[in-house]
């Protein structure tokens, strides 16, 4: 195995001294949390985050086979059956409710998306209030940031730039806008390291000073300019320190980076299954790398009209969009071929997740544990059926370093998926109580 | 596609509680506003509590005294667009490889239109600005410094004079003393560790990652307070018209005026905007706002039915874009600039391939890509309305879709802002005459199905198939109508459709949402388009000429 130098950037070592103002109502990455949570040794080594589009199938659909709200999973649903090899490191939890999105005044059917990490009503913006963004800090940017690292956000085809099509926030209306080009994705994380010794010093000597003229020039203009313009450079001003940081940072890792390879857009409509895989493969070995302990890939958006499976060769070949096929279906479900394109899309989605848990399981850690072992993983989707936000369907798995007692399904009807949220937080090491909007949440979910 | 022929009787009074059952802004529908209710969306980044800033105290109903001075809406701090970028860098350093079309994430809009101004700059973004500074930056010391520099690059003489000059073109003002010693000193100290043309690189890629490039800067002046209403300083009034008038950055000839003072009185500026849509460069504002009003990026990412539409291809869909632009701008730019002939043609701009699906022979005499005039039936079709580009961006793979096609019709046509679904009711934007008769549906699917069944003469990739009914914008001075050309010749007469063109065109100018405080500029505008005879290039000038455009106002 080769051994090679990459960027890194353990925040906390950075924190100190770094005193970078607050920026007033605006949320700031990393530099401004200077406040760690001392996060328990034990905790689950990776949280990573798999959003699938659209709203979850009927619950007669992913409900699995048992008797009342806590028993053990002996079989999955049919459209499911990618996910048996890893049953016994699932833990399946229906019925939540999204009770901030419930609340909020706001109509329209996919805003759910920007409610999901927040836990928080949206803020509207744009003419009739027609676009809602997240309004304040996503959870994994939360415990990424007091962990004191840099998340990795990943997106295939998340398409626009706006409240349905973002799961990640800094504060609000402050979306995350993920990398959605594997390629991109992964020369973000090595192709510096890919570079002769030399080289390199070379770059980053002169990425620096210019980095340091632009900073100079953030500062100069925000004297003249409002408070609104003002508090945007600020958050622009602690970037680039960022990434000052982060290119001054030189931390040795013991592994060897495959590129996802090109040759292809992966933008398009008919390489989007492949695109997820690669996402999933750069993101595998972001992680093994140790470049970040919090991940995420929001596979499409919320209500998915850009993705039709016209996939044969992935054993799919529909000619609808995929918010056509879902809503075809909650119209006409008695219709058999109509029933049976929502069935194909829902079994081809749960086959993206079970890549994931399969290349997770792949990577050995060391110790006779695999990726898989050590990780908490969320599977989660904007809406439930029919566009209603109760009845939800959240998927977590692996053993999070023992602490989830997999191989289960667990109900909790009425609870605010917030609740949820504090268990990720728990399970990464991190004492909250409470996340998103305190009236949205009563505390972590008895998880067994 | 089977349905219910015709639909209920609407009288007088059924109709109002149907649209004030739809209608999403606050108080009673009244057909005649536009745009349902902007004033509630000026709280940005800053607004503490999400949806909690109802005491806005320009709120809904409050009338402007537009003789009292100025009065203009809250804008935002934005970034350059896409678009906006591309062209930018090109005319900047001569590079046409459209980075941020290529590589840059998608643009936040708002008010309809691209504008970066809500949310700040992500990481990915910034990553994003670096790697095309660093690539722009590269292949222009390569390739075009020598048409801005004949000196030696080691010179720091040299890199002063380039500094100042390239400067004032990439910030669209001239720098401070003070900002030239710091450029001039990136320069020397790269010079000092590698070489000229390393510094020469540098200074470039920091200009291209500078705020003074990426944002529209907008000045409060030493003694104003950001809730006053301030004018427009002369340079960031040049960039405000030439990022309108041009999608790009403005000229010599303007920072020149705006230094000269020219841009203080309205025939300078006057005479400097009318030049500017004189140039090529107003190309680029046609189809930047044609394209995003027409919805019609997305169209080359379609997914058509291949059985049913076996032609159906990426170079279809750039041809079906590439008429619609190429129509506009011929109407606009080089014809006679009506409304009405944009609604009413029963000519295009098509190629061999878009003249296929009209089913008429290719263009004679074809010029740029193959592109040429070519004549319609004139009874099958009418203007944009009629483009396959427009036809098939709004349907599905397999199918016609009522409600994007209506939903246009009200939305982008009249102006009227539909209440989206209420929650936990099944929404579906396939087509299902059901609707009508859901109770829960009814209110806005009545303003919208009726139009789009008149659509059905045109199938999913715009081909005429005379399956359409008749159709009725209901709340509307256009009423019932026998199809879409008939349509069209009664929107292209309707004074609300004037005035929605008008809003149209200040959202994108502006790039926000119009609020209360703007109606006194808009009124003006749309006075002026109708002095006009519904001229589009006048309504640009307008525009561009409004208060909204020569004032600042950066807080409530």
């Amino acid at each position: 195995m080769t051994r090679r130098t990459f960027s890194s950037f353990n925040r906390r070592n950075f924190l100190r001294g770094a005193g970078v103002a607050t920026a007033a109502g605006m949320g700031l990455p990393f530099l401004s949390s200077l406040v760690a949570q001392a996060a328990d040794e034990d905790r689950a080594k990776r949280l990573i985050i798999f959003f699938t589009p659209n709203e979850s199938i009927d619950r007669e659909h992913w409900l699995p086979p048992g008797n009342g709200d806590n028993f053990a999973l002996t079989a999955l649903p049919d459209e499911m059956a990618s996910l048996e090899p890893y049953r016994d490191q699932l833990l399946m939890i229906g019925d939540l409710e999204m009770s901030s999105r419930l609340d909020d005044p706001h109509p329209g059917g996919h805003i759910g998306i920007g409610h999901l990490l927040v836990g928080r009503k949206t803020t509207p913006i744009g003419p009739n209030e027609g676009q809602q963004w997240g309004s304040g800090l996503s959870v994994d940017q939360y415990i990424a940031q007091q962990l004191g690292m840099d998340p990795l956000t990943l997106g295939v085809r998340v398409s626009g730039s706006n409240g349905n099509s973002r799961i990640s926030y800094l504060g609000d209306s402050q979306p995350v806008i993920p990398v959605t080009d594997p390629i991109v994705a992964f020369d973000n994380l090595f192709a510096d390291a890919l570079l002769p010794a030399e080289e390199l010093a070379a770059l980053k000597a002169q990425r620096l000073s210019v980095l340091d003229r632009v900073a100079g020039d953030l500062n100069r203009i925000k004297s003249r300019l409002s408070t609104e313009a003002r508090n945007k450079l600020d958050v622009h001003t602690t970037m680039i320190r960022d990434l000052e940081l982060k290119i001054e940072s030189d931390q040795v890792f013991d592994c060897d980076p495959t590129s996802p390879g090109g040759g292809m857009d992966y933008s398009s409509n008919a390489n989007f299954p492949t695109a997820v895989r690669r996402q999933v493969d750069v993101m595998i070995q972001a992680l093994g790398c140790g470049i970040t302990d919090v991940a995420s890939i929001q596979v499409g958006n919320s209500g998915a009209g850009n993705i039709t499976p016209i996939w044969p060769e992935e054993g799919i070949d529909i000619n609808v969009d995929y918010h056509n096929i879902v809503h075809d279906y909650n119209n006409d479900p008695g219709n058999g071929t109509i029933r049976n394109r929502r069935e194909q899309v829902e079994t081809f989605f749960y086959g993206l997740f079970a890549y994931l848990l399969e290349q997770l399981r792949a990577t050995p850690e060391g110790d006779g544990t695999t990726m898989l072992d050590n990780s908490l993983v969320l599977w989660m989707k904007p809406i439930a059926y029919k566009h209603r936000f109760d009845q939800f369907l959240f998927m977590l798995a692996g053993s999070a370093n023992g602490q989830l007692n997999t191989g289960r399904f667990v109900s909790f009807p009425g609870q605010p998926h917030n609740n949820l949220l504090v268990n990720l937080c728990n399970m990464m090491g991190l004492d909250d109580t409470s996340y998103g909007d305190a009236q949205y949440c009563t505390g972590a979910l008895d998880l067994g | 596609m089977g349905r219910v022929r015709g639909w209920p009787a609407l009288t007088a009074a059924t109709l109002g509680t149907l649209l004030s059952g739809c209608y999403s802004g606050m108080g009673d529908f009244d057909p005649s506003a536009q745009g349902g209710d902007p004033a509630q969306d000026s709280q940005g980044p800053e607004g503490d509590d999400a949806g909690d800033d109802a005491g806005d105290d320009s709120g809904d109903g409050e009338t402007v005294d537009c003789s009292a001075g100025p009065s203009v809406g809250v804008a935002p701090l934005r970034r350059l667009t896409r678009s906006e970028y591309d062209n930018t860098v090109r005319d900047l350093l001569g590079d046409t490889t459209q980075p941020a079309h290529n590589n840059f994430s998608p643009d936040e809009a708002y008010g309809g239109f691209a504008a970066n101004a809500i949310a700040p700059i992500s990481q990915t973004q910034l990553d994003e600005y670096a790697a095309a500074a660093d690539s722009l930056s590269t292949t222009f010391v390569e390739t075009g410094l020598g048409d801005y520099v004949d000196c030696p690059l080691s010179d720091t003489a040299c890199a002063t004079q380039f500094v100042t000059e390239f400067g004032r073109r990439a910030f669209r003002r001239p720098l401070e003393p003070v900002e030239v010693d710091e450029y001039v000193a990136l320069y020397e100290d790269t010079r000092g560790a590698w070489d000229g043309a390393t510094g020469f690189r540098l200074v470039v890629e920091a200009m291209l990652m500078s705020p003074n490039f990426l944002y529209q800067v907008q000045t409060v002046p030493d003694g104003a307070s950001e809730s006053d209403i301030i004018p427009v300083l002369p340079y960031e009034l040049a960039s405000r018209v030439s990022y309108f008038v041009w999608s790009s950055m403005p000229d010599d000839a303007l920072l020149t005026a705006a230094g000269a003072g020219e841009l203080d009185t309205p025939e300078g500026l006057e005479a400097q905007i009318r030049r500017m849509l004189d140039d090529d460069r107003a190309a680029d504002t046609i189809a930047s706002f044609t394209e995003q009003w027409m919805h019609l990026e997305g169209l080359g990412d379609k997914v058509k039915d291949a059985e049913l539409f076996p032609q159906w291809s990426p170079a279809l869909a750039e041809s079906m874009e590439h008429e619609v632009l190429g129509f506009a701008d011929e109407v606009i730019r080089k014809g006679d600039g009506s409304l009405e002939t944009l609604l009413t043609a029963s000519w295009t701009m098509g190629d061999e391939a878009v003249a296929e699906l009209y089913g008429v022979a290719g263009p004679e005499g074809q010029g740029e890509g193959g592109f040429g005039r070519i004549e319609l039936p004139a009874d099958e079709r009418a203007g944009l309305l009629t483009q396959v580009g427009f036809l098939a961006t709004n349907a599905h793979a397999a199918e016609n879709s009522w409600v994007h096609r209506g939903l246009f019709v009200r939305e982008n046509l009249l102006c009227q802002t539909l209440a989206a679904p209420p929650i936990g009711v099944e929404v579906n934007d396939a087509n299902d005459a059901g609707r009508l008769e859901n109770e829960e549906c009814r209110g806005c699917h009545q303003m919208i199905d009726p139009i789009g069944w008149a659509f059905d003469d045109y199938d999913p990739l715009g081909m005429f198939v005379d399956e359409g009914e008749p159709g009725e914008v209901s709340a509307s001075e256009v009423g019932a109508f026998d199809d879409v050309v008939a349509l069209a010749g009664a929107l292209a007469t309707d004074p609300m459709v004037h005035d929605c063109m008008a809003t149209q065109w200040f959202r994108y100018a502006a790039r926000r949402a119009e609020t209360p405080a703007d109606s006194c500029a808009l009124d003006q505008i749309k006075a002026n388009f109708g002095a006009s005879g519904q001229d589009i290039r006048e309504l640009i000038v307008a525009v561009a000429m409004s208060e909204a455009f020569l004032y600042h106002k950066a807080s409530e």
